[in-house]
Order: structure tokens, then C-alpha cells, then sequence
């Protein structure tokens, strides 16, 4: 089957800065990756390429065969870095933004997980601390039944408790022909539910490998060779 | 009701031997229907694939079996579960022994020390 | 997908304008209230008065303000700056986006004129002004007449040239933008500049436009040598076919150049588009 995305010789330079230098990559459907690296590695920077946030310098991204559009926009659920929602909104006039916009999303299953959350639909933006901020645009990433999720950071800035929910969402949620990509530097908390790693560094793809492969064959976590691969 | 994984090993072997457990310790009764991939994943708090992955193969060995409509059971040949109970019993034993051999006792100092443990205890 | 998106930019901006216009209507009919009142006059000297007037002004001016600084606002911060992550990766054309907020923008700019208007109309006029307002209109188009200017052509000519001026002088800030946004982080200053950097260019363009036309016009009269034909067709038509001219050169020039800029635009976010 044709992959959910690839890379080829994607490279993308900020002013004279080189962000991501020939990425071939190929993801496939029904798995769920990580994409780790340390701080500064360009992670963000193919989730943007993907997301057609960013132009590519040289080389090309395809999501489903297609560049970054109209269609594969259609099919590409994204949680940025970032609070990309307008303060003075209430949650649930979010709601309806995106289920006026995306096809796919699923309002049942948002409201849903927000009475899980205790999060109040009637609640403005504003009044929300940075943390249930993030839990809103997961919960509206997760409503949408997509063939491709791209999750940058989603467990950066959140307590335990919803961490472990979080991961419950991504887990219960996704379906078989979906892939999900979560891309963070917190690998000991995600390691436990992805198929695969696909570990960055400066720009460059230094590993893509099954996580039961890594334990099997070198006998240690993800964690663990991260750390040995990224050594300072 | 907590799943202690560690993340150094591969993640379907684990999962194999704490659904071995379960069954065997009855938690899991023969012939009860388990629960499916995706909240048994949840639980575990694993990929819904390395958990298909651990299921399938404890389907190969014949602890479970599935039905095509109505998911998948504990297998109801209670000799088999036997099997597996004794199997695990004398894994541990086998740990067990070596580490006290490493300790220093000999055979009869590890029954001796086995059986005051026991008596104590009753 | 372009109904949602401006269901979704009045939201946004008329909670921002409805406020203002309530205000300037209060602020309307409190002054006319002070000055109907032969008492009030009496107690209010013309310093108060003077007062009033100065802040009336400054709330006129706060009003036009605020609509150009939500247009350029939202287009920069809803499409260029974080929220643009949300409205980027909706399935929609960024041709779609540009008309959403260009429509939004024109229907505030043309509210925020009226309103205006009609409050300082409502302030300076009295029963008798209103009474003799249709008298004047029809004055008004009676010279025009003897001009031999059409009244209603006029009219209709100015508000057309309004409209497309409105339109892309909006769009001129958005290709600005887009421009801006290519610099990386330094994108209001480079949006700043590229503004600059075009309203040269269209300031080059618009003369030399004007100095052709003045300058076929004035070919016209010269070619007719003799007094009494010149005399005969200042006249007539000849004038007026300057003032056309000059008006449809004026258009021209608007609506070419705001196709170019809507066309800059939407080539910028399409294949440029660099959210940093």
C-alpha cells in the first residue's frame, strides 16, 4: 500500500540556516511512530512541511501521494507546538468551527472527552490555564477520524494524570488504517504505545526502526539508546 | 489490576507472560471471553498492535482461542492451563534456586531454608 | 467554504466593531442632545463647546482607525501569525481565505464610512438643514446638468471609485504582508517595507498614467488649431471627456492593480508560505 508520507531529499533552510538537509522518509499506515530528537533537530520543521505550513527549499513531501493541499488537508489531523486558537472563543463556538470545516470531526466524541476532562464547553479560552488549553486542541485533533495524525509535543506541558489520558486517547482513538506521529524529547513516557522511532538529529534521519526490534535485538529500552545514539 | 512493563525487553513478550499469569491464577477463567485488543491495550497502556501481536501468538500456542464473530476466550481445556501453571511454577523454581545458590546455600540448605519459610508462616 | 469562513470573520471582528459604533452613536446623540438645548447652549461657552467638538473629531478618527488597523490585524494575525496553523491546515484555498477577509474588511470599511457620514450629518444638521437638503440635491444636479454632467453617472462613478479603491488599496496591504512573512522573523518589519517599496511603484505608475492622459486630452486641443473651434469645444465635451478620462484612468489603474496584488497574494500563501 501506497505511504502515508514521504520525503524525498526534502531538504528546508530558514535564512541561511539549515533546518532539515535531504530527509528521505517513508511512513507507512496503521502504526504509530515517534519522531525523536532533541530540541532544535527539525522535528517541528517536517511537521510544518507536512502540515504545507512550510515550503519546501528543495525535494518534496507527499502525504497519500499527494502535496500539501486542499486534499490532504482533508485527511491530516494536526496539533501543533503552539496555542493556535483565538483567546476569545468559548470552547464549544471551537467546536462548531471545526465541525463546520472538517468533515470528519466527530462532536459526540468531543464533547465527550471534554466531560471526561472536566473541561465546561461554555468556558472561554481565555480563563483557561496553558495546560487545559492543550487538552482542548488534543481533544479537537483527536475528534477527527483522519488517515494521518501529526502530534507535535502533545505531552509537553501536562500533569501525569492527563498524560496517562492523553495516551489513552491516542491509543482508543485511532484506527487501524491510521497513523499517528508523535513527535517529542520525553521518550521513556510514550515508548510503551509506538510500533515505531524515527530519531532526528541536525537535520538528519539517523534511525527508522521497529521499537521491538530495538529491544529485541540490543536488549534495551528506545530510551535508553536514544540517549546512547545523542550522547553528548 | 496494574501492568508493570518494562520498556527494556520486547513488549508482547511481557504481555504474554502477565496474561499467563492471569489465566492461570484465575483471573481469567477457562472458557471466559476476554476483553478486545483495543481496551486490553488501553489497559496495558501498550500499542493496540504489539497487544494483537501477544494475543495472536498465545492464539498459536492454544491458551486462547477466537471465534470469528464473538472475539476471543480463554481456552476451556483446563489440562493445558495445568501445563502452563507448571511450566511457570518451575521457571520460577529454577530462578529461585539460582539465586540462592548465588547466596551460597547448597540443595538441602535451600529445602531446609524453604521449609522453616513455610512452617513459619502457618 | 467561503460562506463559513466570513460567517466565521464577522464573528470575529464585530465584536470589536459593534462596541465602536455604539459608542460613536452615543457619543452622536449626547452632543446633539447638549447643543439642541437652548439652556445647555447658554451654560456651555464656546470653550465646551471647542472641547466637544475636539473629542468628536478624535472619536471620528479613532472609528476610521480602528477599521483599518482590525483589516490589516486580522489578515496578519489570523492567516500569517499562530492562529494562521489553524487556518492553514483547514481544506480550504488560500484564494478562499484572501476573499473571506477581503470581503469582511470592504463591508467594515463601507459600514464604518456611512456611520461616519450619518454622524456628522446627524450632528451638524438642524430641522431646517434637513428640510432644504432635497432643494440642494436638486440644485446640486441642476448645475451639474448645465455643466453638462450627468448628476447620477457622477455619483454612481465616484461610488464605483471608491469601492475599487477601498478594494485594492486592502489588497495592497495583504501582498504586503506577504511579502513581509517571507522574512522570517522580521515579518512586520519586512511587511512595513515591502508597503513602502510598492506605494513607490504605484505612485510612478499612477503618475505616468495621469500624464498620458492629460497629455492625449491636451493633443486634443491642440490639434484644433483655430481659436474658435478650441473656444466651441471647452464649451462643449471636451473637458468632460478629461474628467472621464482622467476617472476611468483613475479605475483602471485600481483595479489592475488590485488583480495583481490578489494574484501576489494568493501566489505568496500558496507556494511561499513560511509560518516560522
Amino acid at each position: 500500500m501506497e505511504p502515508i508520507l514521504e520525503c524525498k531529499s526534502l531538504m528546508k533552510t530558514y535564512t541561511g540556516k539549515m533546518a532539515l538537509c535531504g530527509v528521505d522518509l517513508s511512513l507507512d499506515r496503521g502504526k504509530i511512530i515517534g519522531l525523536l530528537g532533541p530540541n532544535g533537530s527539525g522535528k517541528s520543521t517536517l511537521i510544518k512541511l507536512a502540515n504545507g505550513l512550510l515550503t519546501p527549499t528543495r525535494g518534496e513531501i507527499l502525504i497519500g501521494g499527494k502535496q500539501p493541499g486542499v486534499e490532504t488537508k482533508k485527511i491530516v489531523s494536526y496539533l501543533p507546538e503552539r496555542s493556535y486558537l483565538s483567546d476569545w472563543m468559548k470552547v464549544c463556538d471551537i467546536i462548531s468551527f471545526f465541525h463546520d470545516f472538517y468533515d470528519n470531526f466527530n462532536v459526540d466524541k468531543a464533547y465527550d472527552m471534554l466531560k471526561r476532562l472536566n473541561i465546561n464547553p461554555a468556558d472561554k479560552l481565555k480563563t483557561m490555564s496553558k495546560g487545559t488549553k492543550e487538552k482542548v486542541q488534543l481533544i479537537l485533533v483527536m475528534s477527527r477520524e483522519a488517515e494521518l495524525y501529526l502530534l507535535d509535543e502533545p505531552i509537553g506541558g501536562v500533569d501525569p494524570a492527563a498524560r496517562d489520558y492523553i495516551l489513552n486517547t491516542i491509543i482508543t482513538n485511532y484506527n487501524e488504517n491510521a497513523t499517528v506521529v508523535i513527535s517529542t524529547h520525553l521518550i521513556s513516557d510514550i515508548e510503551k504505545i509506538l510500533d515505531e522511532v524515527v530519531f532526528i538529529h541536525m537535520g538528519e534521519v539517523r534511525l527508522k526502526a521497529s521499537v521491538e526490534q530495538i529491544r529485541e535485538e540490543r536488549g534495551m529500552s528506545v530510551d535508553a539508546l536514544f540517549r546512547e545514539v545523542f550522547k553528548c | 489490576m496494574s501492568w508493570k512493563l518494562s520498556s527494556d525487553r520486547p513488549i508482547y513478550a511481557q504481555i504474554i507472560e502477565e496474561l499467563q499469569l492471569r489465566i492461570v491464577s484465575g483471573e481469567y477463567r477457562a472458557g471466559q471471553r476476554m476483553p478486545s485488543v483495543r481496551e486490553l491495550a488501553a489497559q496495558a497502556e501498550v500499542n493496540p498492535n504489539t497487544m494483537q501481536k501477544a494475543l495472536a501468538e498465545m492464539e498459536q500456542s492454544g491458551l486462547l482461542y477466537s471465534q470469528r464473530t464473538s472475539g476471543r476466550f480463554v481456552t476451556e481445556d483446563q489440562e493445558m492451563i495445568e501445563n502452563v501453571k507448571e511450566t511457570l511454577a518451575k521457571e520460577e523454581i529454577k530462578a529461585f534456586v539460582e539465586n540462592m545458590r548465588q547466596l551460597g546455600f547448597n540443595n538441602e540448605e535451600i529445602v531446609m531454608q524453604v521449609q522453616n519459610i513455610v512452617k513459619e508462616e502457618q | 467554504m467561503l460562506a463559513k469562513l466570513i460567517k466565521y470573520e464577522f464573528k470575529a471582528t464585530a465584536r470589536v466593531f459593534l462596541p465602536a459604533y455604539l459608542a460613536l452613536l452615543l457619543v452622536t446623540v449626547l452632543g446633539k442632545v447638549l447643543l439642541s438645548i437652548p439652556p445647555v447652549q447658554q451654560l456651555l461657552n464656546g470653550a465646551v463647546a471647542g472641547i466637544f467638538v475636539v473629542i468628536y473629531t478624535l472619536f471620528i478618527i479613532g472609528v476610521l482607525f480602528l477599521t483599518f488597523f482590525i483589516s490589516v490585524q486580522r489578515f496578519y494575525r489570523n492567516l500569517l501569525g499562530d492562529e494562521g496553523y489553524l487556518m492553514h491546515t483547514l481544506p480550504v484555498k488560500p484564494s478562499t481565505h484572501i476573499w473571506a477577509k477581503l470581503i469582511t474588511s470592504s463591508v467594515w470599511y463601507v459600514a464604518s464610512g456611512v456611520l461616519v457620514v450619518a454622524a456628522i450629518l446627524l450632528l451638524a444638521m438642524n430641522m431646517e438643514s434637513y428640510r432644504k437638503l432635497p432643494e440642494f440635491i436638486a440644485l446640486f444636479f441642476e448645475a451639474m446638468g448645465r455643466l453638462g454632467i450627468h448628476g447620477w453617472l457622477l455619483v454612481v462613478e465616484v461610488v464605483v471609485l471608491i469601492l475599487i479603491e477601498i478594494l485594492s488599496s486592502i489588497l495592497m496591504f495583504y501582498v504586503s504582508m506577504g511579502i513581509g512573512q517571507l522574512f522570517g522573523k522580521q515579518k512586520l518589519l519586512g511587511s512595513i517595507l515591502a508597503y513602502i517599496g510598492l506605494t513607490f511603484v504605484l505612485q510612478i505608475v499612477a503618475v505616468v498614467g495621469m500624464v498620458i492622459v492629460v497629455a492625449v486630452g491636451a493633443d486634443v486641443f491642440a490639434s484644433s488649431s483655430q481659436l474658435e473651434i478650441m473656444l466651441e469645444s471647452i464649451s462643449s465635451k471636451e473637458p468632460l471627456m478629461i474628467l472621464h478620462g482622467i476617472f476611468l484612468t483613475a479605475l483602471g489603474i485600481n483595479v489592475v492593480w488590485g488583480v495583481g496584488c490578489f494574484l501576489g497574494t494568493r501566489y505568496l500563501l500558496a507556494k511561499k508560505l513560511n509560518l516560522e
